[in-house]
């Protein structure tokens, strides 16, 4: 009992430093200056958003941020088929990236506000647009590795892999950042801004929608038209065929 | 940055001296060859991974604080091979040559030398980053990046035992690192 006070005690304070650290973090306008801030610490970011200031330049900036660094690593992975490939590859990382966030916006916002939050449709869009700026900022962090490791192997298995696992280094970062979001907005509010449990179902809920999107915008690594129409969903890629 | 060019130095250099115990069991050109391609080896998979490591550290360490900690950690590592260098190379001369013995025990003290400077500068790297998590997510991602890097720049020894070739890139682009060992995993289970 005594230790888990303890313990308690021990989280409280490494969340107080954390706070303390982002209360004393600047504000950033600007794409490049918004990845530095994502990257340091989103303390400005998060305060500009919790009090509604510059909502529509952070929005645009965020937006503008994704689109171009998920458009790198999307470049990177069709480079495993030089040519048109590699612009389509280009183009629709950031439709899975940018499509599956934002679909899911209102998600969180009608619930959020159902449980009682104050938070709007433009600021919940800001929080949105953060975590996928996250995302794509890890993605490209990746490209170099996932570059050299496409110049340098033939097996598509192996590529395969290799992408998913950056992409799933990359949405625990941009999940972690909408979390760390969540508590300090809970931190400079007083009330729950997001509730955890909502935002746990959220999360879930954009990894599945990631990867319908990426499913149904296929293919992107092996050659092929922009958009096929085919319908199907993702789970049949990970069932074999013979168990469905 | 005269920090960062001096570090830079000291890992090409002391790098290349082992690089050139490496090719010493084969000897002639495959001394060069070697001594040539360990720079590129530790220098270009630190390159590599520049982002991701930069990007991880960004909340907690400053661009040139993760830049400079990361080149110290590659340039100690360096030193310490380059130092074991001198020893490994009257080895690489003296071991018998066509041998399978020969080949093997070189095999076996190469890797004991890369272990032993891994060990020891990866220790080091732990006391210089804030936080555990981070210091394993470095190695990870040094290590899986250098296992490919290894692979792209073989031979190394030369296994031929003739010093016929520097970048066999057509032969080394099939397949990768990790192929190659779950292949050689898959394949024991069977036997």
């Amino acid at each position: 009992m005594v230790d888990s006070i303890g313990a308690g005690r021990v989280v409280r304070i490494a969340e107080d430093e954390v706070f303390t650290r982002l209360d004393n973090q600047e504000s950033a306008s600007g794409p490049v200056r918004l990845a530095g801030a994502l990257l340091r610490g989103p303390g400005g970011v998060l305060r500009d958003i919790s009090l509604s200031h510059g909502l529509l330049h952070h929005a645009a900036s965020l937006f503008a941020l994704t689109a171009a660094f998920a458009g790198a690593y999307g470049a990177v992975i069709g480079l495993h088929q030089p040519g048109l490939q590699t612009l389509y590859a280009a183009l629709k990382v950031p439709i899975v990236v940018l499509g599956s966030a934002l679909l899911c916006t209102p998600t969180l916002f009608v619930f959020n506000a159902v449980g009682g939050s104050r938070l709007t449709l433009s600021q919940i869009l800001c929080l949105v647009l953060a975590m996928s700026a996250a995302i794509s900022l890890m993605l490209v962090a990746f490209a170099p590795i996932a570059w050299f490791f496409g110049v340098s192997t033939n097996g598509i298995g192996f590529l395969t892999f290799l992408h998913v696992g950056v992409f799933v280094i990359a949405a625990g970062f941009g999940l972690r950042m909408m979390d760390l979001a969540r508590r300090y907005l809970r931190h400079l509010d007083g009330t729950e801004a997001i509730g955890p449990i909502l935002l746990l179902f959220w999360c879930g809920l954009v990894v599945v929608v990631g990867l319908q999107m990426a499913h149904y915008v296929r293919p992107i690594m092996t050659p092929g038209p922009f958009f096929t129409g085919e319908r199907g969903l993702f789970l049949e890629v990970l069932v074999p065929a013979h168990l469905r | 940055m005269r920090e960062a060019l001096r570090r830079a130095a000291i890992a090409a250099v002391a790098s290349a001296a082992f690089g050139a115990a490496v090719g010493s069991y084969v000897g002639g050109m495959q001394i060069v060859y070697a001594a040539i391609k360990m720079p590129l080896f530790l220098l270009g998979t630190g390159a590599l991974c520049a982002g991701a490591i930069l990007v991880l550290s960004a909340a907690t360490l400053s661009p040139s604080r993760a830049m400079e900690t990361a080149l110290k950690a590659i340039s100690m590592t360096a030193a310490m091979l380059g130092a074991l260098a001198p020893p490994l190379f009257l080895l690489g001369i003296s071991t018998p040559k066509p041998a399978p013995r020969g080949y093997l025990g070189m095999v076996v003290a190469l890797t004991l030398a890369v272990g032993l400077a891994g060990i020891i500068s990866v220790a080091r790297l732990r006391r210089e980053l804030p936080t555990p998590w981070l210091w394993i997510a470095w190695i990870a991602i040094y290590g899986f990046v250098g296992a490919q890097m290894a692979w792209l720049l073989k031979p190394w020894i030369g296994y031929t035992l003739a010093a016929d070739r520097f970048l066999p890139l057509s032969e080394n682009l099939h397949g990768n690192f990790y192929e190659a060992a779950w292949g050689a995993m898959t394949g024991l289970i069977r036997r």
